[in-house]
């Protein structure tokens, strides 16, 4: 068997697929062990079935991808309490918007434009989406708000739609945003959406509100509770500086 | 035949491990299948018999990998429990290629029009041919055929530039 007959009878997509059998899987086996190229096509070819494998998708987009976000650590209500007296009390407001500056954004969410399909409305999700794995955050912003309006899939588009808006440093409309996230509850977007709001409210100065968005997630678990924690615990020492 | 060069024992060490990965899920004895069939594949090669290195390599994995699904079920039948590889499940891409390289290809793909990656959806994840998405799209086969190889070539070119980057 010669590469040209593997690609002819298109062998490395049938194999990837299980869809080869007896005698043709044989042949096609005997050749790849000693085939550099066709080793190479069923990599790729593996990682692509692998890739539109819808539960990897879901896996993705909602565990996989937001479980290390989902769970928080706390900062106590009379710390909290504390911090925001010394805010009145004249606090550096500056110091304060700085720690709302964003360097990380949300990770690219392949996985969601993989998966969204058939109505308008997804179609525009996932060119929003696209526009904000490719940095044009103002695109993304726009292609996201006429997904939201044309009814598609509207808790990742508003969830993107906060992180396109706070690269854009377009606060206030952040903040709403992401307030409508939340207000869809205990979703797997919830954590990850208190974090940034409180990110946007501190760039208006909002401390106060800052600290209540981040509440729920510093009583939870893991990566993002560090996170807001750690938040949590700079604007206290901005504010007593 | 004499002697193998160490391009050609690596790409069949490679090709060997990708077979037995394939058939078992089990990367330790996919390993060890793969090392056993290479190594006998050389001694034979040393003494000059094989005419196709190839095909004699995938003989003696092949009678390896037959002698392993045995001995598996024997094992189930007598012990009346799945072997450990069939209670902790992994996937073959775990073990064949990075990270690092599943992301490259994720970003390349994303690239791609919508239009493109149905098209590899069709053919990568439901297994369907040029010929049957040709049917399921209405369109010409041999445009689909142009489109996904066409598709394919950006993916390899697209991550060939992400890996030369990273460099």
């Amino acid at each position: 068997m010669k590469c040209e007959e593997v690609l002819e009878r298109e062998l490395v997509e049938l194999y990837v697929a299980d869809r080869l059998h007896g005698a043709e899987k044989e042949g096609f086996e005997s050749h790849y062990v000693d085939c550099e190229q066709c080793q190479d096509a069923l990599r790729l070819g593996t990682i692509l079935r692998e890739e539109f494998d819808p539960d990897r998708i879901r896996r993705t987009s909602n565990s996989a991808r937001w479980g290390r976000w989902a769970t928080p650590v706390g900062l106590s209500a009379a710390a909290g309490l504390a911090m925001l007296l010394l805010l009145r009390d004249g606090s550096p407001e500056r110091a304060v918007r700085d720690l709302g500056r964003v360097t990380t954004l949300p990770e690219s969410p392949t996985g969601l434009i993989l998966a969204a399909e058939g109505s308008e409305g997804d179609s525009l999700l996932a060119e929003g989406l696209r526009a904000y794995e490719e940095g044009d955050h103002a695109e993304a912003a726009r292609e996201l708000t006429a997904s939201i309006r044309t009814g598609g899939d509207t808790l990742p588009a508003a969830f993107y739609l906060g992180a396109s808006l706070l690269a854009e440093n377009r606060f206030s409309e952040a903040i709403e945003a992401y307030r409508n996230v939340i207000a869809s509850g205990d979703t797997v977007y919830e954590s990850a959406s208190r974090y940034y709001l409180a990110k946007a409210l501190l760039r208006e100065g909002r401390a106060e509100e800052a600290l209540e968005s981040l509440g729920p997630v510093e009583r939870g678990a893991g990566e993002m509770s560090l996170r807001a924690s750690s938040l949590a615990d700079s604007i206290t020492k901005a504010a007593r500086r | 035949m004499g002697f193998l060069g160490a391009a050609e024992v690596q790409r069949l060490r490679s090709g060997l491990r990708l077979l037995a990965l394939k058939s078992l899920n089990d990367r330790d004895r996919a390993e060890e299948i793969a090392q056993e069939a290479l190594t006998r594949t050389l001694v034979a090669a040393r003494n000059g018999r094989p005419q196709n290195m190839g095909a004699f390599a995938y003989g003696v994995a092949r009678n390896l990998i037959r002698d392993e699904y045995r001995f598996r079920d024997r094992d189930r039948i007598l012990t009346g429990t799945p072997p450990e590889w069939q209670q902790n499940p992994t996937t073959i891409l775990d073990q064949i290629v990075s990270e690092e390289d599943r992301r490259r290809v994720r970003r390349a793909l994303s690239r791609l029009s919508r239009g493109d990656r149905e098209i590899l959806r069709l053919t990568f994840y439901e297994g369907l041919t040029s010929a049957e998405i040709a049917e399921r799209l209405g369109e010409p086969g041999p445009r689909i055929r142009k489109r996904k190889s066409r598709a394919l070539d950006r993916i390899r070119r697209v991550v060939q530039e992400m890996e030369t980057e990273s460099r």
